[in-house]
Protein backbone atom coordinates (compact mmCIF):
# COMPACT_ATOMS: atom_id res chain seq x y z
CA UNK A 1 0.00 0.00 0.00
CA UNK A 2 1.62 3.27 -1.14
CA UNK A 3 1.36 6.59 0.73
CA UNK A 4 -0.99 7.81 -2.00
CA UNK A 5 -3.33 4.89 -1.42
CA UNK A 6 -3.19 5.51 2.35
CA UNK A 7 -4.18 9.10 1.78
CA UNK A 8 -7.00 8.04 -0.52
CA UNK A 9 -8.43 5.87 2.25
CA UNK A 10 -8.20 8.70 4.76
CA UNK A 11 -9.65 11.43 2.54
CA UNK A 12 -12.49 9.34 1.18
CA UNK A 13 -13.49 8.40 4.72
CA UNK A 14 -13.38 12.04 5.80
CA UNK A 15 -15.53 13.14 2.86
CA UNK A 16 -18.01 10.31 3.42
CA UNK A 17 -18.38 10.95 7.14
CA UNK A 18 -19.38 14.53 6.45
CA UNK A 19 -22.50 13.23 4.67
CA UNK A 20 -25.53 12.99 6.92
CA UNK A 21 -28.92 11.51 6.23
CA UNK A 22 -31.87 13.90 6.05
CA UNK A 23 -34.40 12.73 8.66
CA UNK A 24 -37.18 12.45 6.10
CA UNK A 25 -35.10 10.58 3.53
CA UNK A 26 -35.67 7.07 4.87
CA UNK A 27 -39.44 7.38 5.28
CA UNK A 28 -39.75 9.14 1.90
CA UNK A 29 -37.68 6.50 0.14
CA UNK A 30 -39.52 3.57 1.70
CA UNK A 31 -42.86 5.12 0.83
CA UNK A 32 -41.80 5.93 -2.71
CA UNK A 33 -40.46 2.43 -3.39
CA UNK A 34 -43.34 0.53 -1.77
CA UNK A 35 -46.12 2.77 -3.06
CA UNK A 36 -44.48 3.07 -6.46
CA UNK A 37 -44.27 -0.70 -6.70
CA UNK A 38 -47.95 -1.12 -5.84
CA UNK A 39 -48.93 1.63 -8.24
CA UNK A 40 -46.93 0.05 -11.04
CA UNK A 41 -48.61 -3.28 -10.36
CA UNK A 42 -52.06 -1.69 -10.33
CA UNK A 43 -51.21 0.27 -13.46
CA UNK A 44 -50.00 -2.87 -15.20
CA UNK A 45 -53.22 -4.66 -14.30
CA UNK A 46 -55.27 -1.68 -15.44
CA UNK A 47 -53.35 -1.52 -18.71
CA UNK A 48 -53.82 -5.23 -19.25
CA UNK A 49 -57.56 -4.90 -18.57
CA UNK A 50 -57.76 -1.86 -20.84
CA UNK A 51 -55.93 -3.73 -23.57
CA UNK A 52 -58.36 -6.64 -23.33
CA UNK A 53 -61.32 -4.28 -23.47
CA UNK A 54 -59.86 -2.44 -26.45
CA UNK A 55 -59.19 -5.69 -28.28
CA UNK A 56 -62.71 -6.95 -27.61
CA UNK A 57 -64.32 -3.64 -28.58
CA UNK A 58 -62.11 -3.42 -31.63
CA UNK A 59 -63.34 -6.80 -32.78
CA UNK A 60 -67.00 -6.12 -32.09
CA UNK A 61 -67.51 -2.44 -32.75
CA UNK A 62 -64.53 -1.19 -34.68
CA UNK A 63 -64.09 -4.10 -37.05
CA UNK A 64 -62.19 -3.03 -40.10
CA UNK A 65 -61.00 0.20 -38.53
CA UNK A 66 -57.47 1.04 -37.35
CA UNK A 67 -56.44 -0.02 -33.91
CA UNK A 68 -56.44 2.65 -31.19
CA UNK A 69 -52.82 3.15 -30.08
CA UNK A 70 -53.51 5.96 -27.66
CA UNK A 71 -53.02 3.94 -24.49
CA UNK A 72 -51.78 6.03 -21.57
CA UNK A 73 -48.00 6.10 -21.13
CA UNK A 74 -46.40 4.29 -18.25
CA UNK A 75 -44.42 6.66 -16.04
CA UNK A 76 -41.42 5.02 -14.51
CA UNK A 77 -38.64 6.02 -12.19
CA UNK A 78 -36.16 6.02 -15.05
CA UNK A 79 -38.05 8.87 -16.72
CA UNK A 80 -38.05 10.89 -13.52
CA UNK A 81 -34.35 10.27 -12.97
CA UNK A 82 -33.63 11.17 -16.58
CA UNK A 83 -35.44 14.49 -16.17
CA UNK A 84 -33.68 15.33 -12.90
CA UNK A 85 -30.33 14.52 -14.45
CA UNK A 86 -31.13 16.62 -17.49
CA UNK A 87 -32.07 19.60 -15.32
CA UNK A 88 -28.95 19.31 -13.18
CA UNK A 89 -26.84 19.02 -16.31
CA UNK A 90 -28.48 22.19 -17.66
CA UNK A 91 -27.51 24.13 -14.55
CA UNK A 92 -23.94 22.82 -14.77
CA UNK A 93 -23.76 23.78 -18.44
CA UNK A 94 -24.96 27.30 -17.61
CA UNK A 95 -22.26 27.71 -14.95
CA UNK A 96 -19.62 26.45 -17.37
CA UNK A 97 -21.13 28.50 -20.22
CA UNK A 98 -21.00 25.26 -22.19
CA UNK A 99 -23.12 26.59 -25.04
CA UNK A 100 -23.50 23.36 -27.08
CA UNK A 101 -24.80 21.62 -23.97
CA UNK A 102 -27.17 24.48 -23.13
CA UNK A 103 -28.45 24.65 -26.71
CA UNK A 104 -29.08 20.91 -26.72
CA UNK A 105 -31.42 21.05 -23.75
CA UNK A 106 -33.24 24.31 -24.58
CA UNK A 107 -36.21 23.81 -26.91
CA UNK A 108 -36.41 26.08 -29.96
CA UNK A 109 -39.37 27.89 -28.39
CA UNK A 110 -37.84 28.09 -24.91
CA UNK A 111 -38.79 31.10 -22.85
CA UNK A 112 -37.71 32.12 -19.36
CA UNK A 113 -39.85 34.38 -17.22
CA UNK A 114 -37.28 36.19 -15.08
CA UNK A 115 -37.89 37.08 -11.42
CA UNK A 116 -38.92 40.63 -12.40
CA UNK A 117 -41.51 39.30 -14.86
CA UNK A 118 -39.60 39.80 -18.09
CA UNK A 119 -40.02 37.11 -20.77
CA UNK A 120 -36.58 36.13 -22.07
CA UNK A 121 -36.66 34.11 -25.33
CA UNK A 122 -34.14 31.40 -26.16
CA UNK A 123 -31.84 33.45 -28.40
CA UNK A 124 -31.64 36.33 -25.93
CA UNK A 125 -30.94 33.92 -23.09
CA UNK A 126 -28.25 32.06 -25.02
CA UNK A 127 -26.71 35.33 -26.19
CA UNK A 128 -26.53 36.70 -22.65
CA UNK A 129 -24.84 33.57 -21.33
CA UNK A 130 -22.45 33.25 -24.28
CA UNK A 131 -21.38 36.90 -24.07
CA UNK A 132 -20.92 36.79 -20.31
CA UNK A 133 -23.64 39.39 -19.73
CA UNK A 134 -25.28 36.68 -17.65
CA UNK A 135 -22.47 34.96 -15.78
CA UNK A 136 -23.59 32.15 -13.47
CA UNK A 137 -20.91 31.60 -10.81
CA UNK A 138 -22.98 28.90 -9.09
CA UNK A 139 -26.38 27.43 -9.86
CA UNK A 140 -27.54 24.29 -8.12
CA UNK A 141 -30.64 22.76 -6.55
CA UNK A 142 -30.83 22.89 -2.77
CA UNK A 143 -34.02 20.83 -2.54
CA UNK A 144 -34.95 17.60 -4.29
CA UNK A 145 -36.26 18.23 -7.80
CA UNK A 146 -39.98 17.45 -7.59
CA UNK A 147 -41.01 15.90 -10.87
CA UNK A 148 -44.40 15.15 -12.41
CA UNK A 149 -44.65 13.47 -15.76
CA UNK A 150 -47.67 13.73 -18.04
CA UNK A 151 -46.90 11.63 -21.09
CA UNK A 152 -44.46 13.57 -23.24
CA UNK A 153 -44.58 16.59 -20.94
CA UNK A 154 -43.23 17.04 -17.43
CA UNK A 155 -43.12 19.68 -14.73
CA UNK A 156 -40.09 20.08 -12.47
CA UNK A 157 -40.01 22.26 -9.39
CA UNK A 158 -37.18 22.95 -6.95
CA UNK A 159 -35.41 25.61 -4.97
CA UNK A 160 -31.94 26.64 -6.04
CA UNK A 161 -28.97 28.65 -4.92
CA UNK A 162 -27.92 31.12 -7.61
CA UNK A 163 -24.77 33.20 -7.63
CA UNK A 164 -24.87 35.32 -10.77
CA UNK A 165 -23.30 38.46 -12.20
CA UNK A 166 -25.76 40.14 -14.58
CA UNK A 167 -24.83 43.10 -16.74
CA UNK A 168 -26.72 46.13 -15.48
CA UNK A 169 -27.82 44.43 -12.28
CA UNK A 170 -24.56 43.44 -10.69
CA UNK A 171 -23.59 40.53 -8.50
CA UNK A 172 -26.45 38.73 -6.77
CA UNK A 173 -26.62 35.71 -4.55
CA UNK A 174 -30.15 34.47 -4.09
CA UNK A 175 -32.32 31.54 -3.33
CA UNK A 176 -34.95 31.01 -5.98
CA UNK A 177 -37.83 28.69 -6.81
CA UNK A 178 -38.03 27.32 -10.31
CA UNK A 179 -40.91 25.73 -12.17
CA UNK A 180 -39.80 24.18 -15.44
CA UNK A 181 -41.88 22.60 -18.18
CA UNK A 182 -40.12 19.94 -20.21
CA UNK A 183 -41.31 18.20 -23.36
CA UNK A 184 -40.04 14.98 -24.88
CA UNK A 185 -39.16 15.89 -28.46
CA UNK A 186 -37.78 13.22 -30.76
CA UNK A 187 -36.79 11.13 -27.76
CA UNK A 188 -34.99 13.95 -25.92
CA UNK A 189 -36.32 15.93 -22.99
CA UNK A 190 -36.04 19.66 -23.63
CA UNK A 191 -37.03 22.57 -21.43
CA UNK A 192 -39.75 24.74 -22.97
CA UNK A 193 -40.76 27.14 -20.20
CA UNK A 194 -39.07 28.23 -17.01
CA UNK A 195 -40.50 30.49 -14.31
CA UNK A 196 -38.18 31.79 -11.59
CA UNK A 197 -39.21 33.41 -8.31
CA UNK A 198 -36.60 34.87 -5.97
CA UNK A 199 -36.96 33.92 -2.34
CA UNK A 200 -37.75 36.82 -0.04
CA UNK A 201 -37.98 39.40 -2.83
CA UNK A 202 -40.95 41.66 -3.37
CA UNK A 203 -42.10 42.48 -6.89
CA UNK A 204 -40.39 45.55 -8.34
CA UNK A 205 -42.11 48.89 -7.74
CA UNK A 206 -43.64 50.65 -10.73
CA UNK B 1 -45.13 -9.63 0.91
CA UNK B 2 -45.67 -7.91 4.28
CA UNK B 3 -42.57 -9.67 5.64
CA UNK B 4 -40.52 -8.55 2.63
CA UNK B 5 -41.78 -4.98 3.09
CA UNK B 6 -40.80 -5.02 6.76
CA UNK B 7 -37.35 -6.41 5.95
CA UNK B 8 -36.90 -3.83 3.22
CA UNK B 9 -37.94 -1.01 5.56
CA UNK B 10 -35.53 -2.19 8.23
CA UNK B 11 -32.74 -2.42 5.68
CA UNK B 12 -33.34 1.11 4.41
CA UNK B 13 -33.54 2.42 7.98
CA UNK B 14 -30.30 0.81 9.13
CA UNK B 15 -28.15 0.90 6.00
CA UNK B 16 -29.08 4.15 4.26
CA UNK B 17 -26.39 6.27 5.90
CA UNK B 18 -23.63 3.92 4.83
CA UNK B 19 -24.99 3.48 1.32
CA UNK B 20 -25.65 7.21 0.91
CA UNK B 21 -22.04 7.95 1.78
CA UNK B 22 -20.87 5.56 -0.90
CA UNK B 23 -23.32 7.14 -3.33
CA UNK B 24 -21.93 10.57 -2.48
CA UNK B 25 -18.37 9.45 -3.16
CA UNK B 26 -19.50 7.99 -6.48
CA UNK B 27 -21.41 11.08 -7.60
CA UNK B 28 -19.78 14.00 -5.79
CA UNK B 29 -23.22 15.54 -5.30
CA UNK B 30 -25.49 15.02 -2.30
CA UNK B 31 -28.80 15.39 -4.12
CA UNK B 32 -27.66 13.13 -6.94
CA UNK B 33 -26.47 10.65 -4.31
CA UNK B 34 -29.96 10.55 -2.81
CA UNK B 35 -31.47 9.95 -6.25
CA UNK B 36 -28.92 7.26 -7.02
CA UNK B 37 -29.57 5.36 -3.79
CA UNK B 38 -33.32 5.62 -4.23
CA UNK B 39 -33.06 4.29 -7.77
CA UNK B 40 -30.89 1.39 -6.63
CA UNK B 41 -33.33 0.55 -3.83
CA UNK B 42 -36.22 0.66 -6.30
CA UNK B 43 -34.36 -1.80 -8.54
CA UNK B 44 -33.49 -4.04 -5.59
CA UNK B 45 -36.93 -4.13 -3.98
CA UNK B 46 -38.59 -6.69 -6.32
CA UNK B 47 -35.89 -9.20 -5.34
CA UNK B 48 -36.27 -8.60 -1.62
CA UNK B 49 -38.39 -11.64 -0.92
CA UNK B 50 -35.65 -13.88 -2.32
CA UNK B 51 -32.72 -12.28 -0.49
CA UNK B 52 -31.96 -14.19 2.67
CA UNK B 53 -28.66 -12.64 3.71
CA UNK B 54 -28.59 -8.91 4.65
CA UNK B 55 -25.02 -8.66 3.38
CA UNK B 56 -26.15 -9.96 -0.01
CA UNK B 57 -28.86 -7.29 -0.09
CA UNK B 58 -26.33 -4.56 0.59
CA UNK B 59 -24.02 -5.92 -2.07
CA UNK B 60 -26.89 -5.98 -4.55
CA UNK B 61 -27.84 -2.38 -3.80
CA UNK B 62 -24.21 -1.27 -4.06
CA UNK B 63 -23.91 -3.01 -7.42
CA UNK B 64 -27.12 -1.36 -8.61
CA UNK B 65 -25.78 2.04 -7.56
CA UNK B 66 -22.51 1.67 -9.45
CA UNK B 67 -24.07 0.28 -12.62
CA UNK B 68 -26.91 2.81 -12.57
CA UNK B 69 -24.45 5.68 -12.23
CA UNK B 70 -22.37 4.42 -15.14
CA UNK B 71 -25.49 4.10 -17.30
CA UNK B 72 -26.53 7.65 -16.34
CA UNK B 73 -23.12 8.93 -17.32
CA UNK B 74 -23.32 7.13 -20.66
CA UNK B 75 -26.75 8.61 -21.33
CA UNK B 76 -25.58 12.09 -20.39
CA UNK B 77 -22.00 11.95 -21.58
CA UNK B 78 -22.29 15.50 -22.84
CA UNK B 79 -22.76 16.77 -19.28
CA UNK B 80 -19.17 15.76 -18.50
CA UNK B 81 -19.12 16.85 -14.85
CA UNK B 82 -21.49 17.06 -11.95
CA UNK B 83 -22.21 20.44 -10.37
CA UNK B 84 -20.16 20.93 -7.23
CA UNK B 85 -20.81 23.12 -4.27
CA UNK B 86 -17.48 24.80 -4.89
CA UNK B 87 -15.06 24.66 -7.79
CA UNK B 88 -12.42 21.95 -7.41
CA UNK B 89 -9.18 23.12 -5.95
CA UNK B 90 -6.31 23.35 -8.36
CA UNK B 91 -3.48 21.41 -6.85
CA UNK B 92 -0.10 22.98 -7.15
CA UNK B 93 3.05 21.17 -8.03
CA UNK B 94 4.93 20.12 -4.96
CA UNK B 95 8.59 20.75 -4.57
CA UNK B 96 10.73 17.94 -3.18
CA UNK B 97 10.62 17.98 0.60
CA UNK B 98 7.43 20.00 0.84
CA UNK B 99 4.65 18.83 3.12
CA UNK B 100 2.29 17.45 0.49
CA UNK B 101 -0.38 16.64 3.05
CA UNK B 102 -0.89 20.26 4.01
CA UNK B 103 -0.95 21.69 0.47
CA UNK B 104 -3.25 19.49 -1.58
CA UNK B 105 -6.30 17.34 -1.21
CA UNK B 106 -7.06 14.32 -3.32
CA UNK B 107 -10.87 14.50 -3.21
CA UNK B 108 -11.22 17.34 -5.76
CA UNK B 109 -9.05 15.34 -8.16
CA UNK B 110 -10.98 12.13 -7.52
CA UNK B 111 -14.11 14.02 -8.62
CA UNK B 112 -12.58 14.60 -12.05
CA UNK B 113 -11.88 10.90 -12.70
CA UNK B 114 -14.04 9.08 -15.29
CA UNK B 115 -16.97 7.16 -13.70
CA UNK B 116 -15.42 3.68 -13.83
CA UNK B 117 -12.09 4.84 -12.44
CA UNK B 118 -13.82 6.76 -9.69
CA UNK B 119 -16.00 3.75 -8.89
CA UNK B 120 -12.91 1.55 -8.61
CA UNK B 121 -11.21 4.06 -6.32
CA UNK B 122 -14.29 4.31 -4.08
CA UNK B 123 -14.84 0.55 -3.92
CA UNK B 124 -11.17 -0.28 -3.34
CA UNK B 125 -10.16 2.50 -0.94
CA UNK B 126 -13.42 3.43 0.81
CA UNK B 127 -15.39 0.20 0.76
CA UNK B 128 -12.15 -1.76 1.14
CA UNK B 129 -13.25 -4.37 -1.41
CA UNK B 130 -10.84 -6.75 -3.09
CA UNK B 131 -10.14 -6.58 -6.81
CA UNK B 132 -12.40 -9.62 -7.54
CA UNK B 133 -15.24 -8.11 -5.47
CA UNK B 134 -14.84 -4.78 -7.28
CA UNK B 135 -14.81 -6.57 -10.63
CA UNK B 136 -18.05 -8.37 -9.76
CA UNK B 137 -19.81 -5.10 -8.91
CA UNK B 138 -18.59 -3.39 -12.09
CA UNK B 139 -19.32 -6.46 -14.20
CA UNK B 140 -15.80 -6.57 -15.61
CA UNK B 141 -12.62 -8.62 -15.25
CA UNK B 142 -10.13 -8.31 -12.40
CA UNK B 143 -7.60 -7.14 -14.96
CA UNK B 144 -9.87 -4.30 -15.96
CA UNK B 145 -10.18 -3.26 -12.31
CA UNK B 146 -6.38 -3.21 -12.00
CA UNK B 147 -6.15 -1.16 -15.15
CA UNK B 148 -8.77 1.38 -13.99
CA UNK B 149 -7.06 1.62 -10.62
CA UNK B 150 -3.62 2.13 -12.13
CA UNK B 151 -4.90 4.83 -14.45
CA UNK B 152 -6.69 6.57 -11.59
CA UNK B 153 -3.56 6.56 -9.42
CA UNK B 154 -1.50 7.78 -12.36
CA UNK B 155 -3.92 10.68 -12.86
CA UNK B 156 -3.82 11.55 -9.18
CA UNK B 157 -0.04 11.56 -9.14
CA UNK B 158 0.13 13.60 -12.31
CA UNK B 159 -2.35 16.18 -11.02
CA UNK B 160 -0.37 16.44 -7.81
CA UNK B 161 2.75 17.05 -9.85
CA UNK B 162 4.45 14.09 -8.30
CA UNK B 163 6.77 11.61 -10.04
CA UNK B 164 5.55 8.03 -9.98
CA UNK B 165 8.36 6.89 -7.69
CA UNK B 166 7.61 9.47 -5.01
CA UNK B 167 4.44 7.65 -4.01
CA UNK B 168 5.70 4.13 -4.02
CA UNK B 169 6.09 2.47 -0.68
CA UNK B 170 9.65 1.94 0.33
Amino acid sequence: MSPLEDRLRTELSEEAEAVELRPEYVSGTVQQVLVGRRQRRIRALALAAAAIVIIVLSGVVLAGQGRDDSSPPVIDRATVQNLRQTERARLTALVEADMPAVQQVLADDFELITPDGTPLPRDAYLGAVASGDLDFKAYQPVTPIETRVYGDAAVLRYKSHIDVVAKGTGHRTDGAWHTCVYENRDGHWQIVWEQTTLVGQLPPEH
Amino acid sequence: MARADAAFTEFVTTRSVSLLRTAYLLTGDRHLAEDLLQTALTKAYPLWGGIREPRAAESYVRTAMVRTLISWRKRHSWTRETAFAAPPEHPQAVAPGDDIESRTRLWPIVLTLPPRQRAVVVLRYYEDLTEPQTAEILGCSTGAVKSHNARALHTLRARLGEPEDAWRSS
